[in-house]
Parts: structure tokens; sequence; C-alpha cells
């Protein structure tokens, strides 16, 4: 409700002053209500979300349902997906001992955020679920308990934030480097692990509707000159979509490799 | 899976034992520090700045969080 009306308050300087020229987009567009009001409204990305964890978990059962040791297609590619999480990113950054038990926490945030951002450029649904702020927040949350509690079974509480200090430095520098460390563990990870998810979907969204935009108003609303320009935007719009492709898969992986790089932290012996 | 009591490691797993952690975070991690410093020393010299009523805290609050920042970077990622 509150992003609603501070989007309205965004263009609506900008409409005055243009008149009835370009209008271009504002955070409003992501806002869709589907049905209720107020705190309690349906949204999009709330439906987009949910069609994704029904499509996942649909996926993951029927193509490893008749599970063979020749695999077939489907099987291959739920295969390679995991072993990639598995072994590529837990077994590798927390080590051989302990990945196993953050291998389903791991691979079930690297295929949601996966699916939810390509969301974004598929055609009938082209909604990023991420670019809205909660989610984001939300798989954080998740990520930020877990690696908290890890750490402080593994350790125990006073081990665990003494753990946290580098050692080995000069004693005077400690007094700078201590505030830094702890701020570093508890406020500024978990802040720029859902800011870098958000920021990237939102923006790279954002992109993408200005070209779309942009080239259907010149198209539509343009002298002849202008039309022909529309092309370009047309064009930028398809090459900013494979680019956006790019994007959506490696923002999915940096933020599984960060949260299997915190655990590690947490629970890692030395530093 | 099954038909021993102790379950027995599979291959694979046997071949895992000893695959060490990886100690160095990657360098997409480097952003929050620099992220850090600048935001644990500027935000409460701002607020000393209001408490006091003065305006030139703030500033080598940041610097000095700048510094910290890339100290600690150099830190973790420096050393080897």
């Amino acid at each position: 409700m509150s992003l609603h009306l501070l989007g309205t308050s965004l263009v609506a300087p900008m409409a005055s002053g243009e008149g009835e020229g370009f209008h271009a987009p504002t955070p409003e567009e992501f806002y869709w209500p589907i049905f209720g009001s107020g705190d309690w409204t349906f949204t999009r990305p709330m439906a987009v979300f949910g069609l994704s964890v029904i499509l996942i978990s649909w996926a993951l059962i029927a193509l490893t349902k008749k599970a063979a040791i020749v695999p077939g297609k489907g099987q291959w590619l739920v295969e390679q997906a995991y072993d990639f999480v598995r072994n590529g990113l837990a077994r590798d950054i927390i080590g051989s001992k302990e990945f196993l038990r953050f291998v389903p926490l791991l691979f079930s945030l690297f295929v949601v955020i996966l699916v939810n951002n390509l969301f974004g450029i598929i055609p009938p649904i082209q909604y990023p679920t991420m670019s809205r702020i909660a989610f984001p927040i939300a798989l954080t949350l998740v990520v930020y308990v877990v690696y908290h509690i890890a750490g402080m079974r593994k350790k125990g509480v006073g081990h665990y934030l003494t753990g946290m200090i580098p050692k080995g430095l000069p004693k005077p520098i400690y007094v700078l480097m201590i505030p830094l460390e702890y701020a570093q563990f508890f406020l500024i990870r978990p802040l720029t692990l859902a800011l870098r998810l958000f920021g990237n979907m939102f923006a790279g969204h954002m992109l993408l509707l200005l070209f779309v935009m942009g080239g259907e108003y010149m198209l539509l609303h343009g002298g002849i000159g202008l039309k022909i320009t529309s092309i370009g935007s047309f064009a930028m719009a398809l090459i900013f979509t494979a680019f956006e492709a790019l994007i959506q898969f490696l923002q999915a992986y940096i933020f599984t490799l960060l949260a299997a790089t915190y655990i590690s932290d947490a629970i890692s012996e030395e530093h | 899976m099954s038909g021993s009591d102790e379950e027995p490691l599979t291959p694979l797993q046997r071949k895992d034992s000893g695959h060490p952690g990886n100690q160095n975070p990657p360098m997409w991690d480097a952003l929050s520090y620099v992220l850090a410093g600048p935001l644990t020393f500027g935000i409460p010299a701002y607020l000393l700045d209001r408490w006091l009523g003065t305006s030139w805290i703030v500033l080598p609050g940041v610097l000095i969080g700048m510094a910290v920042s890339l100290y600690a970077v150099w830190v973790r990622y420096g050393r080897g």
C-alpha cells in the first residue's frame, strides 16, 4: 500500500511536467494486486511464487520418480542441477565432512531463486518475484538463522562469537576491527545478500520495461522517424532479455554460493 | 543402500572424506566488507553529530570506516 503511494508520488511530477508525453516506468509497475485490499492484498508476485513452488515440486517428483541408471533427458537435467549445487557449491565450500546436511537447503534455495528469476523473462509470466524486496528478505532470514544456529551449535555461543575475529593482528587494530567484524556478520552480510538479489532483479526488469514501453510509445504515437527508431528500442529489449537470462542465473548462483560461504564461515574451525 | 547393520560408506563418500572446506570467502563477499566500514563507523559518527549539534564528526567517521574496510579486505583476501 505505502509502496503504491510512493510510486504515484514519484510519477506525479514527471507526468505533470511532460503533459501527454511518454511515461517512464516507475516502481508502481511492480504493484499488481489481484484481489483483497490493504495489507492483505493477494498480489501477482505471490501468485508467481506459488506457481513456481508447484512447478518445481511437480518437476522434481515427476522427473526423478522412475530414476534409472541410464538417465533420461529430464532426470539428467535434475541430476545436473543437483550435482552442481551438491558438489560444485556445497562440498567445495563447506567441506566434505559436514556439507551433506546443508545440501537440501542450498539446493532448494538455488532452484527456487533460479526459477523465480527466470520467470522474469518467460513470456506468459514475465515477473521476477525477487524484484519485490520481501521475497529476498524472507530467503535471507532463513539463511541468517541457519548459519548462526549452525555455528553456535558447533562451537558454543562464546567460542562462536570470538571465532569471528581474525587472529594475529596488531593489538591496537582490534579496537576498530571488532565492531567492524560484528557489524559484518550480523548486519551487513544479510543486508547485502538480500539487496544484491533484489537490486539485480528490480533493475533488470525496469530496464526491459523501459525498452519495451519506449519502443511501443515511439511506434504508436511517434512520427515516421520515431517509428523507425522504435526498432532499435525493441532490439535492445531482445538483447537485454538474453543478458537478463545470464544475470538471473548468476544471481541464483551467487545467492547460493554466499549462503554456503556463510555456513562454512560459521562452522569452520579457524580463520 | 540397506543390507548391513552399520551403513557402510558409499564409494562416493569414501572418496569425499578429507575434502577440506574453502577457507577464504569468495570475492563476491568483499562488497559487504567495503560497505561494512563506512556504515559501522559513519552511522554512530552521524548520530554523535546530531547529539552534540556539530557537523564535523561524520566525515572522519566515514573515512576511518573506509580505511578499516580496506584493511579488513586485505586481512581476509590479501594475506593468502
